[in-house]
């Protein structure tokens, strides 16, 4: 199982390399131009595209001449957008009403192929392979009715058709992250969750770091990035899927 | 004596009809109670977000959002700006620099170019050294900022343009202030 895990990993490195002009997970190289934020970042670079999401728009800038970008396209959407995931050839846009699925086979001109409309909430989401996980939280701080948060499992194999098939009951979430089989779920002060994803559809939590302030994440090749109030921590993975702390970047106040 | 009891009535009419006619501490519609605690905008000059500057390593006080970028990491400190961290070894990250952006929350880099909101204003920022940031691009008012803080269901300071350039905001206690999202 530890083999197959690593294996798996392995590969999804590898064809991550193999497509990283036009993946979100292009930080898998060291040797590559484009970096990447983490999953509530609104600022995304595919090639030579530059997408900025607005509060109620998506702003597309040409960096074809990187010292100096030209607005390419201006796509408005609904008022509450708060995150952008490219992956592969689509654009995920996490919105407080939902989420928006973009073409972007052409970087400077996505076309919208769908939305996905839920409960008012915050909902920052993460793609890989056909499942997009979205975080919604619930609370004053983000949605006017105050709901449970979940962790929302969207098919998104079609991706003129989302669906969602799996929702479970989370206590704060905010960013989250996905690598290979684990899924990193932050929420908040209660720290970080950790997912198996063996079966995409079913996350199941095996792990909970419940000690640290946990706002987003970003899984790269070298370490896990955890950010939150009490700054920024790194993991290492080790076999079998267990984290061990690599260095701290603590606040001073 | 019938006489008294009207006064009365009417009297006690009117003190219940004052107090919820001006009582300011009444929530607007579905709002929770006010806390004691609101947002308070953080001003600035035109000419102030203008100063990009590259400054010494700071320490971390309010960590934002997080990029990286092959070896380097990004660490955004809230409304301030940019540290740069060296981080070719996760287990020993090495501050660079501080690049001091007024209002900056988001970023996104591309070879020795980085990309930032500073304020309303889009900065383009060569790295390629990065003790010494320069500024290569300025688009004014690309990201029109909002008369309201990035929550829901909270009261805070209505913004005055007169004062300036919205960078931020900050929770602070107050009496109860007249915006409500």
């Amino acid at each position: 199982m530890k083999n197959f895990n690593l294996a798996t990993l392995c590969a999804l490195c590898f064809a991550f390399a193999l497509g990283c002009a036009t993946d979100k997970s292009a930080d898998v190289n060291p040797n590559s131009q484009t970096g990447t934020g983490g999953s509530m970042a609104r600022f995304a670079i595919v090639g030579d595209v530059l997408y900025c999401v607005l509060p109620d728009k998506l702003q597309v800038y040409s960096i074809a001449n990187p010292t100096n970008p030209v607005s390419a396209k201006t796509i408005p959407l609904t008022v509450g957008l708060e995150t952008i995931f490219p992956y592969k050839n689509a654009l995920f846009i996490g919105a407080n009403a939902g989420m928006y699925i973009f073409d972007n086979q052409q970087p400077d001109s996505p076309v919208l192929l769908s939305s996905y409309f839920h409960v008012q909430s915050c909902d920052p989401v993460v793609v890989q392979g056909n499942y997009a996980y979205v975080t919604l939280r619930g609370g004053s701080g983000c949605r006017r009715m105050a709901t449970a948060s979940t962790l929302d499992v969207v098919d998104v194999t079609d991706l003129k058709s989302p669906r969602l098939i799996n929702s479970q009951t989370m206590e704060s979430p905010y960013g989250l992250g996905v690598s290979g089989d684990q899924l990193f779920v932050c929420e908040g002060d209660r720290g970080m969750k950790i997912f198996d994803l063996a079966d995409p559809k079913q996350p199941k939590l095996k792990h909970v770091i419940g000690d640290i302030k946990a706002y987003d994440v970003i899984p790269t090749s070298k370490s896990l990035l955890v950010t939150g109030d009490g700054g920024l921590i790194q993991y290492g993975l080790q076999e079998g899927g267990k984290l061990e702390v690599l260095s701290k970047l603590a606040i001073e106040p | 004596m019938k006489k008294l009891s009207y006064l009365v009535f009417i009297g006690i009419g009117l003190v219940v009809g004052c107090q919820s006619g001006v009582d300011v501490n009444e929530p607007p519609a579905g709002a929770p109670a006010f806390s004691g605690e609101g947002y308070r905008p953080i001003y600035a000059s035109e000419n102030e977000v203008n100063q990009v500057t590259t400054e010494a390593p700071q320490p971390l006080k309010k960590p934002g959002k997080i990029y990286v970028r092959g070896n380097y990491l990004f660490i955004n400190e809230q409304g301030k700006g940019i540290h740069l961290i060296d981080n070719a070894d996760p287990r020993n990250p090495k501050k660079m620099s501080f690049i001091k952006i007024l209002g900056n929350v988001d970023m996104a880099v591309k070879g020795n170019f980085l990309y930032a909101d500073n304020g309303p204003d889009f900065v383009v920022l060569n790295i390629a050294d990065p003790t010494q940031v320069k500024v290569e691009k300025r688009i004014t008012n690309a990201f029109p900022s909002p008369s309201y803080p990035p929550y829901n269901q909270i009261y805070f300071e209505c913004v005055e343009a007169s004062k300036g350039v919205v960078v931020g905001w900050e929770k602070v206690k107050m009496n109860r202030p007249k915006c409500f999202r």
